[in-house]
């Protein structure tokens, strides 16, 4: 009998096992369109990128100030260690190249002077991602100086080098992407992939009503009206064509 | 020791059969003695495979006072230090069967310096294995202590080699080197376990030997009282595993080696990692094929035997750490932005990456390195009427990245202060160099303390708590804690090391004291040498023996010199090669044999010469001369001499801390002199005890270089460089025990 219970057991977790499937779905990947391209999507809308190469810039500063911090804080004591008077220490510091906010004012008055660089970064698509127009200038407004600020490495000399060749220097978070996609582009008529085909082009446009509910602000998450086409975009126009039925 | 006394024996019976066979060729009928003694060394090895328990081992007792002088010690130094002990070893042999046997070994040490403290004295064990050959003599296995050896650049202990080392120190070095469990052969000292299956002849004869062999040891860990988990992990752990194959055939020998060294990583700690900690994974692998051949198999009737060793081997090298540091922690939240198109303002939802910067475990990477090691040599040795020979002639080559932990590190490692240890000396830079230098490398060589101490309230090591002397004050505890029952430590002072380092730990060693050698400080896998090596011995009758080494190495992409950069005006180190040439000759005679005396008089003396060109440029010089000699009836007089020289032409840099932690250079060693003298007699008193008495005088001066605060070069009043200072230290050493055998 204890035999027999013990097959019925060993049986028993047999066709389950049986049964079971072994494939492991992809959360990330399963609510995408099949054909979703995390690098089209990327170029349709620069933005996305614009937004995770300023946080990258970011995170990299606070890593730098922690490390000079770290740093200074070894040979501050060393210096005090030594009997020097307290002013003494701050300026040796500061000399020493080793306080970050003496490094931080300098290196962006030296990014503000660079008029050049500047330019390029404003009307880089993936950079400022302003129209060539209003990047003449940049100086002139303060609006997109603030933002354009934001690419500064602190302490990095050349940092147009760095940021014009960003899709090697800066990873791509393809997953943060991909997922801005599904948790608000889908929603918002954003389209996913360029037109290439007639029946493409053949599509209706968004719904206006749609469009104009959305722009209209609302109070309450309940109220709000998704969008349930899927849209490709004329690479040459901007037009978004709903793709699906 | 007792292992060693066996091996003595085994030694002994061989060289004795070797003789009686010699003489019976001869038809020399005086040899009465030698054939006796041969019977009972017969006799006694059947004894030796007797089922059951058996005693054995040596007892004794002795003193030694140390009496030591030097103009740089402070006026308040102790300058004498006496021991006196009774110190019995025990080797407990239990054979269950013919087969197997267990060996334990046992320390009973009595300190008379600390008797009336001591009151009972507990007993140390310090060998534990079980051996045997089973299954028809085809398996032979250690489990436990073990002594394991591969090939030269496997499993391997480079071993310092003097030549016509006369009895007087060979005998201390051995005693030394007993005291750690080690023993003079290029077999490593490990735990674990090691089973070796050899076949016998196979095929009709045609192969002779078939073997494989696995040997599995923990090389290092730490005490803990309690695992935590499962077989704790901890920081010191590491392991080894190794396998060979080989087989024999037609006087050849084919063989494949393997060792894996290993620092245990991936399971759980038994303590968090600090803040400042950083810890090391070392894993080192080496592949070999081994290759050697004997002609005096396939061609027995020559007069003289020639063949070859040679090894290839392959060998991989990599260390990361971990460590506490600050690493950005990703975390993702949706933020929203705006931008103006067609002049109306519009927002957008992204993904924002709004990590942090927090403290995590971090692991790096530092060195990944393989290379490649090759030796070949040739020999040819052979007896010609009385006089045998043996000549060796070998190349090697070995890459700058090979690295083989398991047949480098040397047991002998040195400088530390072995008689004397309490003296205190006048100037921090003296002290300092004892520290970092080392003291005398022949006193590390062939002395060694052994000490029992009674721990208590006074002497227990504590740190960072409160003892019961602390503060000055007299403690409520103090006489409590004063009488100590049963805790007694034993304390070593000795220059070897059972202890196999790893190469990042062994780098500042292999500079310094080059007693292994200083072309080959850790043997043929010295790692970034190239070049020949020959070796020639020739005994005649065993009245007169004659040796002579010769190296000559290069090792590449040393710094050789300075030039000035006429660009930057700066001066860059060249690279080159250094260039080392040794040489050594020995020559001993036993003038009791020559004048057909019935006592051996055997003189001895030795010298060598080695040298480097660049670096440190380092010029090492060593002396030997001895005599042993049987005076009379159960009296013999036993003396030798050593004077050993290190020079460093370029300085030898000894760095300090400043105020504020940081180093800087305090001197600079330019030359070491070191002289000992050894005499004694011995006295055999009963069969196989003796009474000993020995007089020692050991002096060690270093010259140096002092450097200034700012780490320059000391000026006089005239601007023109200090003379070099010395550190002379001298001790005179009186010796006496009585050593049984049983």
């Amino acid at each position: 009998m204890k035999k027999l219970y013990q097959y019925t057991m060993i049986l028993l977790a047999g066709v389950v096992g049986a049964c079971s499937s072994l494939d492991v779905s992809d959360p990330y990947s399963e609510n995408l369109p099949s054909d979703f391209s995390v690098s089209t999507y990327m170029q349709m809308y620069p933005r996305l990128r614009k937004y995770q190469i300023k946080d990258y810039v970011k995170a990299r500063n606070v890593i730098v100030e922690d490390s000079l911090n770290q740093q200074k804080a070894k040979v501050k004591a060393m210096l005090e260690q030594q009997g020097f008077a307290a002013e003494i220490v701050e300026d040796s510091l500061t000399k020493l190249g080793l306080d970050y906010n003496a490094i931080k004012t300098q290196d962006e008055a030296n990014f503000k002077a660079n008029t050049a660089a500047l330019v390029e970064i404003c009307k880089n698509p993936f950079l400022g991602s302003y129209p060539e127009a209003s990047c003449a200038n940049p100086a002139a407004d303060a609006t997109i100086m603030k933002d354009l600020a934001g690419f500064n490495f602190i302490n990095v000399a050349d940092d147009f080098a760095i940021l014009s060749n960003n899709n090697v220097t800066i990873p791509v978070d393809s997953v943060a992407i991909s997922q801005q996609y599904i948790i608000f582009g889908r929603d918002h008529g954003w389209a996913y992939r360029w037109c290439v085909s007639e029946a493409d082009l053949a599509g209706p446009a968004r719904d206006p009503a749609i469009e104009a509910a959305q722009a209209a602000p609302v109070d309450d998450p309940e109220k709000f009206v998704a969008d349930p086409g899927i849209y490709c975009k004329e690479q040459l126009t901007g037009i978004l064509h709903k793709v699906n039925p | 020791m007792n292992f060693n006394m066996n091996m003595r024996k085994f030694l002994l019976t061989s060289a004795v059969a070797f003789s009686t066979a010699a003489a019976f060729a001869a038809d020399n009928q005086g040899e009465v003695v030698t054939q006796q003694k041969s019977l009972l060394e017969k006799l006694d090895s059947l004894n030796a495979a007797v089922l059951g328990l058996k005693i054995n081992g040596t007892a004794k007792a002795g003193v030694l006072a140390s009496f030591s002088s030097s103009d740089q010690y402070a006026k308040e130094s102790p300058t004498q230090e006496n021991q006196a002990f009774t110190d019995v070893n025990l080797r407990v042999t239990a054979r269950p069967s013919s087969e197997t046997m267990i060996d334990v070994q046992l320390r009973l040490h009595k300190d008379w310096q600390s008797a009336y403290d001591e009151n009972n004295n507990p007993v140390i064990g310090h060998w534990f294995s079980y051996d045997g050959t089973i299954l028809n003599k085809h398996v032979d296995f250690n489990l436990g202590y073990m002594r394991v050896g591969y090939t030269p650049l496997t499993v391997f202990t480079p071993q310092t080699e003097i030549l016509q080392e006369p009895e007087i120190f060979s005998e201390k070095r051995r005693e030394a080197l007993e005291k750690r469990n080690l023993d003079t052969t290029s077999r490593r000292l490990l735990q674990g376990l090691n089973v070796m299956y050899h076949s016998g002849s196979l095929g009709g004869g045609v192969v002779d030997n078939v073997t494989a062999q696995l040997t599995g040891a923990r090389i290092r860990n730490n005490a803990k009282k309690v695992d935590q988990v499962f077989f704790d992990f901890d920081f010191t752990d590491r392991y080894m595993l190794g396998a060979r194959a080989g087989i024999d055939a037609y006087g050849a020998h084919l063989g494949l080696n393997f060792v894996n060294l290993f620092d245990r990583k991936y399971s759980s700690r038994s303590k968090a990692i600090d803040n400042s900690d950083t810890v090391f994974y070392d894993h080192n692998r080496v592949i070999s094929v081994d290759l050697a051949f004997d002609s005096k198999k396939v061609l027995p009737d020559l007069p003289v035997t020639f063949g070859l060793n040679g090894e290839v081997a392959f060998s991989k090298w990599d260390v990361n750490y971990d460590y506490m540091g600050k690493k950005f922690k990703s975390s993702y939240k949706i933020a929203e932005e705006r931008y103006t198109e067609d002049g109306k303002s519009k927002r957008f939802v992204y993904i924002k990456n709004d990590g942090t910067l927090s403290t995590a475990l971090l692991n790096n990477d530092t060195i990944d390195v393989s290379g490649q090691s090759f030796y070949a040599s040739l020999f040819v040795k052979g007896g010609i009427n009385d006089i045998d020979f043996k000549v060796d002639a070998g190349y090697l080559k070995t890459d700058k990245d090979f690295w083989s932990e398991m047949a480098s590190s040397p047991v002998y490692q040195g400088r530390s202060v072995i008689l004397n240890a309490n003296a205190l000396y006048g100037t921090p830079t003296d002290s300092l160099l004892l520290a970092t230098f080392g003291a005398s490398s022949l006193e590390n060589l062939y002395f060694n303390v052994y000490n029992s101490t009674t721990l208590q309230a006074t002497n227990l090591m504590t740190v960072g708590s409160t003892n019961a002397l602390s503060d000055n004050s007299e403690s409520a505890n103090l006489y409590a804690r004063l009488n100590n029952n049963y805790k007694n430590g034993h304390f070593y002072r000795n220059g070897y090391t059972g202890t196999i380092a790893k190469r990042m730990e062994l780098d500042p060693l292999m500079e310094l004291d080059p007693s292994v050698g200083l072309a080959l400080p850790l043997g043929l896998a010295t790692p970034n040498r190239k070049g020949v090596i020959v070796k020639a011995d020739v005994n005649w009758a065993d009245k007169v023996f004659f040796n002579a080494r010769m190296n000559m190495l290069t090792e590449a992409d040393v710094v050789v010199d300075y030039a000035l950069d006429p660009t930057t005006q700066t001066m860059v180190p060249v690279m080159g090669e250094n260039k080392f040439t040794e040489f050594a000759v020995g020559v001993g005679a036993d003038i009791g044999a020559i004048a057909a005396l019935d006592r051996q008089i055997l003189v001895q003396g030795s010298f060598s010469l080695g040298k480097e060109n660049a670096n440190l440029k380092r010029t090492a010089t060593r002396i030997v001369a001895g005599v042993t000699a049987d005076v009379w009836g159960p009296i013999a007089f036993l003396a030798g001499f050593q004077q050993y020289e290190k020079k460093f032409d370029n300085g030898y840099g000894i760095y300090g801390e400043n105020e504020s932690g940081l180093p800087v250079k305090v001197a600079s060693v330019t030359k070491a002199t070191e002289q000992l003298l050894l005499a004694g007699v011995r006295v055999k008193i009963a069969p196989l005890s003796y009474l000993s008495v020995q007089y020692g005088m050991l002096k060690n001066e270093l010259e140096y270089n002092a450097f200034g605060a700012d780490g320059t070069p000391l000026l006089n009043a005239e601007g023109a460089p200090e003379p070099p200072k010395k550190l002379s230290i001298s001790k005179n050493v009186i010796m006496a025990d009585v050593t049984v055998n049983f």
